[in-house]
């Protein structure tokens, strides 16, 4: 479970807060999408749960222990992040790029190893195939999977995402969104996507948090948030794609 | 009629802040060492150089002896070779240092602020050797140059008298200070301080950075020149030791040790720095020790200098007493 | 002007071996840069601190080579200590910060040092006075031996960042650091590491340097020019651009005093300002990612 509580940051030279005061509760196994314009404070409060970026105040526990007191290293190791430019390391192959942090923890060479081909295969990558390639021999959206398989390599519990999709054509980013929820499901992880795309945060999330300006302003499933959205910020969002989809249809030739 | 009021009250408060420093140097010209008060003066000129680079620019510079040494040999070239009056001397050696960074600039300028940093001390090493071996023929090489009695007196103020040497080299100071302070209130002032915050916004709103820079640089080290001038005046003497890369460092340390950007920073730095210099020197011999590692001590925990570190009280009551002040004059 | 062959011979070997000096110490400062963003001066106190200690305990035991080994750690624990006590607090600021920083530790250990050795400068035997012959000229086998041992270095640290995990996730690091950290691993442990490899080897670049000069407790400081020019030059942040480099200057300054000696030590300064003239980050400068 992530909570977060009261949860602020303001940056240096700033006048305002970025973030916060922000209250927060994801339940064990629970996938939840953080939707915002940009400059709402989302990303930093993703940076925030794995203490890349430090708060000003406030706190962020995990499964009830206070992280401000934790080693931050063994923080990350149990969350996995991936990074909104994908972020594999271009000098490295896939399979060095995935077993990074198993080696640099020594873990025994054949358990790396297995757990390489594993996590491939899970991802939907032939190990055979793509365990030798470079980053660069690879498709956008071969990269997510990659980065994927990476951010599972050290047997998280939970994952963070920051615009995974962003930089994929849509049909890959459909199929990647929903096998994303498969593996989800699959390892009983509890996560949070961050994301700009309500249609996205529709099809993927259990719950959707909406925030502007660094604040929450709802929180709920997508059937509560079209229902009764709190305010007109929340209302216009949240109609995007349903509009989407009727201009679609008409644009079509369809009647709306 | 209400904007050209405030604009006068705020001369007035700053006219007030720097005549309140010329009356307290005043007085320690009166009752301090006069050799002392004449290096801590030409000291706080070459700094003031220095911490406009660094206070409005943000370019750290390890290399101000090199523009130094341009400003003492210019002038000692002139009043050892040709002329003997000081304030010609003094004219040749600004004259040097202004062309010195008219050339230079452009190729420093453009670089980044670490590379800036670095390509300054690399220059000050080659002036170093320049002056030291391979224009022996002129320079003296270690020798040096000595013209302390070939130059003529001066009217009004005899440069070549220590006594009132430190009466020009405290309005010279004055000088320097109030026109540092004249630029903070221009848009040139503005735009630089806003190419060291955010260069690409500066750009976006049609300001050149190059140029900006440019001119900052050259406005810098052409005062840096200036205190290189004055040196070879006073000293009637120049050699290589001068423009010596092992002191790089102390515009920068004493910049910071006044606190970076603030008016009054050269000059306070340089009264603690010589001050230092002479009782550490005489009490335990090792300067490097202490000096290197106080720098250490004032990145770690004070990089706001002495009187950026003054207690915030302290100061909000001096601004209120220039205020006052301001007030009491319209 | 003619110049004879057997003079350019052994300039060039003079060279070479320079080149090599200017090599192992321009490295660490280029290896810093690139993965701390710090600009670290005082790798010339550990140049100087590897020097002074090759001296001491050649002096105590005969054994010039026992010296340099015993410099490299003097070296790599000096700089392990100023990592842990003082780069650790800076390296969130401006590469400009941590460079006055470093200047201080410079200076400040340069006053250790003559509080320690004193100001006399201090002769190291060369271990050995062999001559090797190369098409006519005699060569000092002991100027080869420091040419092998950059080039071993160079291939050393080759081979350990591009053949091992460890070295591998420095130049992921070097690459993005941000992206190493969210995936768990300490960078903390990379940056000490790669601080105390820079510290040794400039260490190592002083012990073996010892017997060509006098070692005095200055001699940081006449160093600190050329290789502040070799790292300019290559780019900081880049082993290949710092080799070459390293070898450029190397023979400016040899074959420059051939020509004509007070010109060879602003040769470098030229090339410099042609270089950034050309390109503001060097030959093979990494474009710097804000954090």
């Amino acid at each position: 479970m992530i909570e977060l509580r009261q949860l602020r940051k303001r940056f240096d030279h700033a006048d305002h807060d970025a973030v916060g005061p922000l209250d927060l509760r994801v339940p064990p196994g629970e996938l939840l999408a953080l939707v915002g314009t940009s400059g709402s404070g989302k990303s930093t409060t993703l940076h925030m749960i794995n203490r890349l970026v430090e708060p000003s105040a406030g706190s962020v526990l995990i499964d009830g222990i206070d992280i401000s007191g934790q080693d931050p290293v063994a923080l990350r190791r149990g969350i996995g992040f991936v990074f909104q430019a994908i972020g594999l390391f271009a000098h490295m192959s896939v399979a060095d790029n995935i077993a990074i942090t198993p080696r640099l923890l020594r873990w025994p060479r054949d358990e790396v190893a297995a757990r390489v081909d594993g996590l491939l295969e899970l991802v939907h990558l032939d190990p055979a195939i793509y365990r030798a390639r470079m980053p660069h021999q690879l498709s956008g959206g071969q990269r997510q999977r990659a980065a994927f398989a990476r951010a599972l390599a050290a047997r998280p519990r939970i994952m963070l995402m920051d615009e995974p999709f962003g930089a994929l054509d849509p049909l890959t980013r459909d199929e990647l969104s929903a096998e994303f929820r498969t593996i989800h499901e699959k390892l009983g992880l509890t996560s949070i996507i961050v994301t700009h795309d309500m249609t996205e945060a529709f099809l993927l999330a259990d719950r959707i948090a909406v925030m502007r300006a660094g604040r929450l302003v709802q929180i709920g499933t997508a059937r509560a948030l079209l229902a009764d959205p709190a305010d007109e910020f929340v209302r216009q969002m949240v109609r995007m794609p349903r509009l989407r989809a009727a201009r679609l249809a008409r644009a079509m030739g369809e009647p709306g | 009629m209400t904007a050209a009021k405030s604009l006068a009250s705020r001369a007035l408060s700053w006219w007030w802040g720097i005549a309140a420093t010329l009356l307290a140097t005043s007085l320690c010209a009166v009752l301090l060492p006069t050799p002392f008060m004449n290096e801590v003066m030409i000291f706080a000129i070459y700094v003031s150089g220095c911490n406009f680079l660094i206070g409005r620019l943000g370019f750290i510079s390890f290399g101000q002896p090199a523009y130094l040494a341009i400003g003492a040999y210019c002038t000692a070239f002139y009043l050892f070779y040709v002329g003997t009056n000081p304030l010609v001397g003094l004219g040749v050696g600004v004259l040097g240092g202004l062309l010195g960074a008219i050339i230079i600039g452009p190729f420093f300028v453009r670089l980044r602020s670490d590379y800036f940093a670095m390509v300054n001390l690399a220059l000050a090493v080659v002036l170093f050797y320049v002056t030291q071996k391979l224009l022996v023929s002129i320079t003296g090489g270690d020798n040096g140059l000595w013209f302390l009695t070939q130059m003529q007196s001066t009217p009004l103020l005899d440069l070549t008298a220590p006594a009132q040497f430190l009466w020009f080299a405290i309005i010279v100071a004055t000088a320097v200070t109030v026109m540092f302070k004249y630029l903070d209130g221009t848009i040139f002032g503005a735009c630089c301080l806003a190419s060291r915050l955010n260069e690409d916004k500066l750009q976006f709103i049609g300001y050149d950075n190059f140029k900006i820079r440019l001119v900052a640089f050259i406005i810098a080290n052409t005062v840096t020149a200036l205190a290189g001038a004055m040196y070879a005046i006073y000293f009637g003497f120049v050699s290589p030791e001068m423009g010596s890369p092992s002191r790089a460092a102390e515009p920068v340390i004493v910049t910071l040790l006044g606190g970076v950007g603030t008016l009054a920073g050269p000059l306070i730095g340089a009264f603690a720095y010589t001050g230092m210099k002479d009782v550490i020197s005489n009490l335990i011999g090792n300067w490097e020790l202490f000096i290197g590692f106080l720098l250490v001590f004032i990145m770690l925990v004070a990089d706001q200098g002495i009187w950026g570190t003054l207690p915030p009280a302290a100061r909000a009551l001096l601004v209120h007493l220039r205020r006052a002040a301001g007030r009491a004059r319209n | 002007m003619s110049l004879d062959p057997r003079l350019v011979m052994s300039s060039v070997i003079f060279g070479l071996s320079i080149g090599g000096i200017y090599f192992l110490l321009a490295i660490g400062l280029s290896l810093c840069f690139g993965l701390m963003r710090i600009i670290s001066l005082d790798q010339l106190l550990y140049y100087s601190i590897g020097a002074f200690v090759t001296y001491s305990v050649g002096v105590a035991t005969g054994q010039f080579w026992l010296g340099v080994a015993a410099g490299a750690a003097a070296g790599g624990l000096a700089s392990l200590a100023v990592e842990r006590l003082i780069f650790r607090r800076i390296y969130a600021r401006d590469p400009t910060f941590s460079m006055i920083t470093s200047f201080g530790l410079l200076f400040g250990g340069i006053g250790i040092i003559k509080f320690v050795w004193g100001v006399v400068p201090r002769p190291v035997e060369v271990p050995t006075l062999a001559q090797f012959d190369v098409l006519g000229t005699q060569i000092p086998v002991y100027r080869l031996i420091i040419v092998g041992i950059a080039v071993v270095v160079y291939a050393l640290i080759w081979a350990f960042l591009h053949r091992t995990i460890v070295g591998k996730a420095i130049r992921a690091a070097i690459e993005n650091v941000e992206h190493v950290e969210g995936l768990g691993i300490n960078v903390g442990r990379l940056f000490t590491l790669t601080f105390v490899i820079a510290g040794a080897l400039s260490g190592l670049a002083g012990g073996v340097y010892a017997p060509l000069i006098l070692v005095d407790p200055m001699m940081g400081l006449e160093m600190l020019a050329f290789v502040f020019m070799v790292v300019i030059i290559g780019g900081l942040g880049s082993i290949k651009g710092t080799a070459i480099s390293a070898l450029i200057i190397g023979q400016v300054v040899s074959l420059g005093s051939l020509i004509y000696a007070p010109a060879a030590q602003m040769a470098p300064f030229v090339i410099m300002l042609a270089i950034l003239l050309i390109r503001p980050t060097g030959l093979f400068g990494v474009a710097l990612t804000r954090r």
